[in-house]
């Protein structure tokens, strides 16, 4: 099973989650170029950069069809592999989907990410620090931009494979339409929420969320 | 001489530059002013179109070498910078309609009509040259070949041309050379402008130029075309005649005849072709998002004005504005932005050249008859073969206009020699009486209807 | 040893470095054997060196050949008797992106820039044994020192020589008298006005110039005729490749560094083109050859001269107003 951090992020946050998956399952949470400890460039890559990225990743690692777990920004990542390699792509969990397409704007979105962190446990902020002092400002605003551009909405049709949009309850980065709308648009899809949980379900609700990713590895 | 230009690479007077540009300050409410690169000014355009013409050739020249690239820079031109440099010049979107492929004027004003931004497959960059004889074509062509292929090399998703034409460019090329970059692949700034910026279930409309030239290639997707579409026709760039022999005489030439290059393929025209390749790409791209593709194929890069006068006849009939006033434009003297305001209908000419003269001639001859003709002319910076007088038009469009005809925004005496000419069509067309608010963009749909409803047949032109 | 009446064979003869050379060597009253490619330019050079004051025997040599250069040294010795000074000067260059540069191109420089000077000396060598002296002047290049960019082959060349000449010096002197009466000195020049850039094998695409500042072949000229007169183990030919070499010690990265951009900037062309060309590598160039390229050594020679001087009385002038 592979993890797809969001932006801004590595793989750190996927600890918890990967710790109530294990022994069962081999949970491989890699740093895409730029993010954690993969270099990348100053200016970011776009998302086609990025899911190129861990396309070619998937394929020289024979990782073709794994489960993939995505959070936020993540699962643009994953849902634009459909487009050009969807011979790679498996069974996904979509956690958390970006961009809400109703409230595209930096400042809707920057908003909400600040709303959200009074949903989020205190130590996922001083983890969260780090990454982001290994991103640098520069890098993830301008990738930033580059996902806010990026129609996944037009994409979603795309994913032949199952999938699960799983939402925390209390998640103001993606309102319950959004992540209704994104299940519908998927062809296999379906919408799982959680109660009391905010957008990084990775962090706050690993167990909820591995239940989902075993459910997908056995289908 | 320090290179003043928003792009680092992009040539100011190149088509496809100007289409972008134009396009992209229309949609920000703004006129395309002195080439969208300086001021339109008749004062300032007199200034510069005073000194003697000897000085003023001299002029054109130095325009030339001020948009060459160093040679040692060469190795830094970056086809996907231009293209990323493209759809920086639109807003966000979303658009309904993309065109997309060649350039061509008439083009510009149906994509101006319809709202939609312009993605040129072909763009020019123009690399200094001091040192080959502009009719000494082998010699250019050998002198150039390596760095036509470093570009090339550097740039896989697109066919490097070399271009020389010692007839219309002559001035340029004494300082310059032509690399034209023709993208065979859509490319990440393109594809994602597409993904991002077109409406869902919007038209993508591909404008397909079928001109062909001959050519030789000097390398992998590298290729040296001599001559260009202008006022000579292709054979006479290599079988030459008396006509040539007159023009290298008058120009001083060493030489009275020019022997290019043994050609070995016709291939797309440098500057206004279409090369199919890009076609599976954008084709690919629509399937993927469900986009409309319409593909306008024209045999030649003006086939399309007619079409497109006829159109916005219709159009400003449909909407009420009086639709009795043709402006004929030339070249990349262009501006949508005062041709949309001023409620006239637009004939786009390719060059100020024979061609371009007798299609104004057969549209006039067969269009219902228009009260006003307004006409501007290009200056090229010289007398090349082809070049039509101004007599000549004042006569064509005098005996076709009901009312009025008139040559606008040419400084007559100058002509073609206008230094100034840049700078004096905008400030002619923004002169002209009658102004309405822009009337809120047509859709493809209406293209559908207008053609089905014309008697007219536009043989040379396909929409499909 | 005396210039006058000694016997010098001068390769590459033909134009630029090798031909001022010969003809200064002339001028000193010394007999000169000719060795280069292009006979008819030869015939000329031994005129003007007969006119100059001294003897001169043309030998039509390709050095990458090596019975060729026997050959060359059996004719000197035939007509002269002995063989005093010999001066490896033929050189080639090329100008090319590294992968852009055919590779028996690539070797034909090595082979002419180096194993030509290794046929040189040991054409010579047996012969000064037996006299029990003689002088071997290798012409290498500030750019054996500083390397360009583009040159790679001809940069190689010129370090190997450097190192060639070392190592044959060393032999030398361990090898005891007379051996020792052997000289072997390395001559530095900087960029010379000669038509060495007009006929080089060139794959940049650019076209190349000489890189300022540029000296006259017969400041090199002199400076060889110097050496052979009082030898020394390495000689720099202009205050720009001294400056370099010594830049070079104390800065290499620095050095390197702005040797790139500067070639970059001013020794191809940025505004003229050039088609893809093998040059003289394989074949000679035509015509009768020329000491000076069109690139105004002298002249500019000068005018850096009077104007470091008009600075130079600047400054006085300045400092002595001061001190009143």
């Amino acid at each position: 099973m592979v993890c797809i951090h969001g932006l801004g992020c590595s793989h750190r946050y996927f600890l918890p989650f990967a710790q109530s998956l294990a022994p069962a399952a081999r949970v491989v949470a890699p740093d895409l170029p730029g993010f954690g400890r993969t270099k990348g460039p100053l200016d970011g890559l776009d998302v086609r950069g990025l899911s190129r990225a861990l396309a070619d990743w998937l394929r020289v690692t024979g990782r073709r069809g794994v489960v993939l777990v995505a959070n936020s920004t993540g699962c643009q990542v994953v849902v634009d592999m459909a487009v050009h390699a969807p011979d790679v792509l498996g069974p996904v969990v979509l956690n958390g989907p970006t961009m809400d397409r109703h409230a595209r704007s930096a400042a809707r979105q920057g908003a909400r990410l600040v709303m959200n962190g009074l949903f989020e446990r205190p130590s996922l902020g001083l983890l969260l620090a780090r990454d982001y002092i290994d991103c640098g400002p520069r890098r993830y605003f301008a990738t930033f931009a580059h996902k806010l551009a990026d129609p996944i909405e037009r994409k979603l049709h795309l994913v032949a494979s199952p999938a699960i949009v799983a939402r925390g309850r209390r998640d103001p980065i993606v309102p319950h339409e959004w992540a209704a709308e994104v299940a519908e648009l998927l062809p296999s899809g379906r919408l799982v929420e959680v109660r009391g949980a905010g957008h990084t379900l990775n962090y706050s609700a690993p167990g909820e969320l591995a239940q989902m990713a075993r459910e997908l590895l056995e289908c | 001489m320090p290179r003043v230009r928003a792009a680092r690479f992009v040539t100011d007077f190149d088509s496809s530059v100007n289409m972008v540009r134009a396009l992209g300050r229309l949609f920000e409410g703004k006129d395309h002013s002195g080439l969208s690169m300086g001021p339109g000014s008749r004062r300032l355009a007199n200034l510069v179109s005073s000194p003697p013409r000897a000085l003023r050739r001299l002029g054109f020249v130095g325009m030339g070498a001020s948009q060459g690239i160093p040679l040692d820079r060469a190795r830094f031109i970056d086809a996907e910078e231009i293209a990323r440099w493209v759809t920086q010049q639109y807003g966000l979107g979303p658009f309904d309609t993309v065109v997309i492929g060649s350039c061509t004027g008439a083009g510009l004003h149906l994509a101006a009509a319809l709202g939609a931004p312009f993605l040129p497959q072909t763009t020019l960059v123009a690399v200094r040259d001091f040192a080959t004889h502009p009719d000494d074509a082998v010699g250019a062509m050998h002198a150039l070949a390596p760095t036509v292929r470093l570009i090339a090399r550097n740039n896989p998703e697109v066919s490097v041309y070399h271009m020389h034409d010692p007839a219309q460019d002559r001035p340029m090329l004494q300082a310059m050379a032509y690399m034209r970059l023709k993208r065979l692949r859509l490319g990440r700034a393109y594809e994602r402008f597409l993904e991002e910026r077109l409406a869902p279930g919007g038209t993508i409309i591909q404008l397909e130029c079928e001109r062909t030239w001959r050519t030789r290639a000097v390398g992998e997707r590298a290729h040296f075309q001599f001559g260009a579409l202008g006022g000579v026709a292709e054979e006479e760039y290599h079988d030459n005649g008396a006509r040539i022999a007159e023009y290298l005489e008058a120009e001083g030439s060493p030489r009275r005849k020019w022997e290019p290059p043994e050609p070995d393929a016709r291939r797309a025209e440098a500057e206004w072709g279409w090369d199919p390749a890009l076609g599976e790409d954008v084709e690919r791209l629509a399937r993927r998002y469900g986009y409309r593709l319409q593909r306008l194929v024209m045999e030649e890069p003006q086939d399309l004005s007619a079409l497109v006068a006829d159109f916005h006849r219709w159009w400003y009939r449909r909407i009420g504005v009086p639709s009795g006033r043709l402006l004929v434009e030339s070249y990349v003297q262009w501006d949508p932005y005062w041709v949309l305001r001023l409620g006239v209908v637009p004939f786009w000419l390719r060059f100020n050249m024979q061609p371009s003269y007798e299609d104004l001639q057969t549209y006039l001859n067969h269009a219902e008859p228009y009260d006003d003709i307004y006409l501007n002319l290009f200056s090229q910076g010289l007398w090349s073969p082809g070049v039509v007088p101004l007599e000549k038009w004042r006569e064509l469009i005098k005996s076709k206009a009901r009312e009025h005809a008139e040559i606008i925004g040419v400084d007559e005496k100058a002509y073609p020699l206008d230094t100034g000419s840049t700078m004096r069509y905008q400030p002619a067309f923004e002169a002209l009486p009658f102004r309405h608010p822009i009337p809120p963009p047509v859709t493809v749909d209406d293209i559908d209807v207008f053609l089905e409803n014309s008697r007219k047949d536009y043989a040379r032109v396909r929409w499909v | 040893m005396r210039v006058k009446d000694s016997i010098v064979v001068v390769t590459g003869a033909s134009s630029g470095i090798g031909r001022a050379t010969a003809l200064a060597f002339a001028g000193g009253r010394a007999a000169v054997v000719l060795a280069a490619r292009r006979e008819q330019a030869l015939d000329e050079v031994a005129r003007e060196c007969e006119a100059a004051g001294g003897q001169a025997l043309a030998v039509p040599t390709d050095v990458t050949d090596p019975k060729a250069v026997d050959e060359l040294a059996r004719r000197a010795v035939e007509r002269f008797g002995r063989i005093d000074v010999w001066v490896n000067n033929a050189a080639l260059t090329l100008f090319a992106p590294f992968l852009d540069a055919p590779l028996e191109d690539f070797r034909r420089v090595l082979d002419v820039n180096v194993m030509g000077y290794v046929h040189g000396a040991r054409a010579a060598l047996p012969q000064m044994k037996e006299q029990g002296a003689g002088a071997i002047v290798n012409v290498s290049s500030i750019a054996g020192v500083v390397p360009q960019p583009y040159t790679h082959a001809y940069c190689m060349s010129k370090a190997a020589i450097r190192a060639f000449s070392a190592s044959l010096r060393q032999e030398l002197m361990l090898e005891g008298s007379p051996s020792r009466n052997i000289k072997v000195v390395s001559v530095l020049p900087g960029t010379i006005d000669t038509p060495f850039f007009d006929y080089t094998a060139n794959y940049t695409g650019r076209e190349a110039k000489a890189m300022p500042p540029v000296y006259s072949p017969e400041r090199v000229a002199r400076t060889i005729v110097n050496l052979v007169r009082v030898p020394r183990r390495e000689v720099t030919v202009g205050p720009m490749a001294r400056n370099l070499a010594m830049q070079a010690k104390m800065t290499p990265g620095l050095v390197e560094k702005m040797m790139a951009l500067q070639v970059d900037k001013t020794h191809l062309s940025r505004t003229k083109p050039a088609p893809a060309t093998e040059g003289n590598l394989h074949e000679p160039a035509s015509g009768s050859g020329s000491v000076h390229g069109r690139w105004n050594g002298k002249r500019r020679t000068a005018i850096r001269r009077a104007m470091s001087g008009t600075a130079l009385a600047g400054v006085v002038t300045v400092v002595r107003r001061r001190r009143r």
